[in-house]
């Protein structure tokens, strides 16, 4: 099946980019979705088992993978009102959906890989769709945005290549000779520790490029300020939990060894310091866009940090995860309306936007809450149980220097998008044009699959999420 | 570069590891990281990402062992990919700055 999933997509995109009408490029795009969520569903009715030796859908790839789907249709619904509006020319338009389709079947691969060179390899595609999907608009700061992603990603990609190799040294030593998660897993203890320990450095420091942490976070966030947002919605969520899966893997294969408090750590240091970054970046950005970037970089490492301490940690960083995923692209989605009415990105030009578009600032509202983890949202679950969690590790001080650093973040988020809902704004021109109630509606209605997952907590998630994470060592 | 990357190897004691292709390779790729950060000129980040990859390469020729056909192709797709993506937006660089100097692309900042 998966075989004719990447033979049917690459019909699919090369079909959206030869076609001239920009009509019939979005339906096909959209068609692609509708397959997407057909091929998610199909995917969970064959959970566990191999399809084509290389590819294998656990119940970690299909909660993704489902996320995937929805993300899309979310994504795609806002991204045709986003050329209807501003006009823009068919060849942009189909080479965008080409780049969104091959994007799309890149991270179904990631998830579903069961071989580590599989995975690497679909990651690398990841970069090249992701760069044309950057460059939509053709502007001096796309270009400069899409070349340093492009570059620093295949650096990135490139030392998560070394990694994979070391850890292929390790195991020819002792004559296992294929890079298959479970072959490795079931070898794990035999393996020398140091080029396990050795790989596993250099995968995170290779796809942090792709989450979002510390070393290589930058491109990200100049990615993502410039792009246009159905694009940054996108790469906040979907891909951020691809690099995840992509870290999960390894560290899955290797928990079995003696490497398992070691690597521990590496996450937990990557984690901390990406936290400060964060914070450091958040408390003085005035590009709102910059902001939102800066905030998927503090939940990432929020998310690294959890699945560090393990024990009800690993839960609570693929809830943070989802739970993300939604809310964040809810934010870049509304901060469309708000650029399309204010023309500006600095939350100083922008004000009273209660006053000027009551649903999205509805939504703008809502989705802030949720952001911040206050009570209704399911984030509020999922950081009670990261503190559970750093509690339960050795490590309890350090609950006390993440609280002072989400303190900070919720304070800097707050003074800006208060500023934005009820300040004075120092331009007071606006274009109510840009006021779209249909999308504010599809945006308040994953809200409230958000606040829904928060306040009745589904035992059928729950124990989806135990069973991906049954396999770590508790 | 070379003389750190031959006193890493050498603290690596492992048997079936063939030392001239690793030393080889672990300085390709403090070479080519070293090149990448000091020269200005973007065409030089592209040559600094090729020394990278070829470092990469000669480390899989020290394993001795091989990856399956499969896998080597898909990576050969994937590094051609991605020097053909990063020339085509050399190119436009370069027509619109009409240099290649590292100085213009500064302007993304928050």
């Amino acid at each position: 099946m998966i075989i004719q999933f990447l033979i049917i997509s690459i019909i699919f995109a090369l079909a959206a980019l030869l076609v001239k009408k920009p009509a019939i490029s979005h339906f096909i795009t959209f068609g692609y979705s509708v397959y997407l969520c057909f091929f998610a569903y199909y995917q969970y009715q064959h959970i566990g088992q191999t399809d084509s030796t290389y590819f294998r859908a656990d119940h970690l790839a299909v909660i993704f993978l489902v996320l995937q789907a929805i993300i899309d249709l979310y994504a795609s619904i806002h991204y045709y009102n986003y050329t209807k509006t501003r006009g823009d020319h068919p060849k942009k338009v189909s080479q965008h959906n080409m780049g969104r389709i091959i994007f799309n079947m890149s991270i179904a691969g990631v998830l579903l890989a069961n071989h580590f060179g599989i995975l690497w390899a679909f990651m690398e595609a990841t970069t090249l769709a992701a760069s044309l999907l950057i460059y939509h608009d053709r502007t001096v700061h796309a270009l400069e945005a899409t070349w340093k992603y492009v570059f620093i990603c295949s650096i990135g990609i490139a030392i998560a290549f070394a990694g994979i190799l070391f850890l292929s040294i390790g195991a020819s030593e002792v004559l296992v000779n294929d890079l298959a998660f479970d072959v490795i897993k079931s070898n794990a203890e035999k393996i020398n520790p140091f080029w396990m320990k050795a790989c596993f450095v250099f995968i995170v420091t290779g796809f942090s490029v792709k989450m979002g942490l510390v070393p290589l976070f930058n491109v990200d966030i100049d990615a993502k300020d410039v792009s246009p947002s159905p694009v940054g919605a996108k790469l906040s969520s979907v891909l951020m939990n691809a690099g995840f899966v992509a870290i999960f893997r390894f560290y899955d294969a290797i928990a079995p060894s003696v490497n398992l408090k070691w690597m521990n750590s590496v996450l937990l240091i990557v984690g901390i310091i990406s936290l400060i970054f964060s914070v450091a970046y958040i408390i003085k950005v005035n590009n709102f866009k910059r902001l939102l970037a800066y905030s998927s970089m503090e939940h990432a490492s929020l998310a690294i940090i959890a699945f560090s301490c393990g024990g009800i940690g690993y839960f609570a960083a693929i809830l943070h995860l989802i739970v993300h995923s939604l809310v964040k692209s809810t934010l870049f989605l509304q901060f469309r309306q708000m650029h399309r009415i204010f023309k500006e990105k600095e939350y100083q030009k922008m004000g009273s936007y209660l006053k000027i578009n009551p649903l999205g600032a509805l939504v703008l509202f809502l989705a802030y809450l949720a952001v911040i983890g206050m009570p209704p949202s399911a984030m509020f679950i999922s950081e009670i149980y990261i503190f559970e969690s750093i509690y339960n590790s050795k490590l309890w001080w350090l609950s006390i220097l993440v609280c002072l650093l989400l303190l900070f973040i919720v304070y800097a988020i707050s003074i800006r998008v208060f500023h934005i809902l009820m300040g004075k704004s120092e331009n007071k021109d606006y274009d109510i044009s840009g006021k779209n109630n249909f999308e504010s509606i599809i945006q308040l209605g994953v809200l409230g699959i958000v606040f829904y997952l928060g306040v009745v907590k589904p035992d059928a998630v729950v124990n989806y999420i135990s069973t991906a994470i049954s396999t770590l060592p508790h | 570069m070379g003389c750190t990357s031959f006193a890493i190897v050498e603290s690596i004691h492992d048997k079936h590891l063939e030392i001239k292709y690793f030393t080889a390779a672990i300085s390709s790729i403090i070479i080519g990281l070293y090149i990448g950060i000091n020269h200005r000129d973007i065409v030089t980040h592209l040559v600094c990402y090729m020394i990278i990859e070829n470092g990469i390469f000669l480390i899989a020729l020290a394993l001795g062992g091989e990856m399956p056909i499969l896998v080597n192709s898909a990576i050969l797709l994937d590094i051609f990919s991605s020097i053909l993506i990063m020339g085509i937006f050399l190119n436009k660089i370069k027509d619109y700055f009409h240099t290649t100097d590292d100085n213009e692309l500064t302007q993304l900042k928050d």
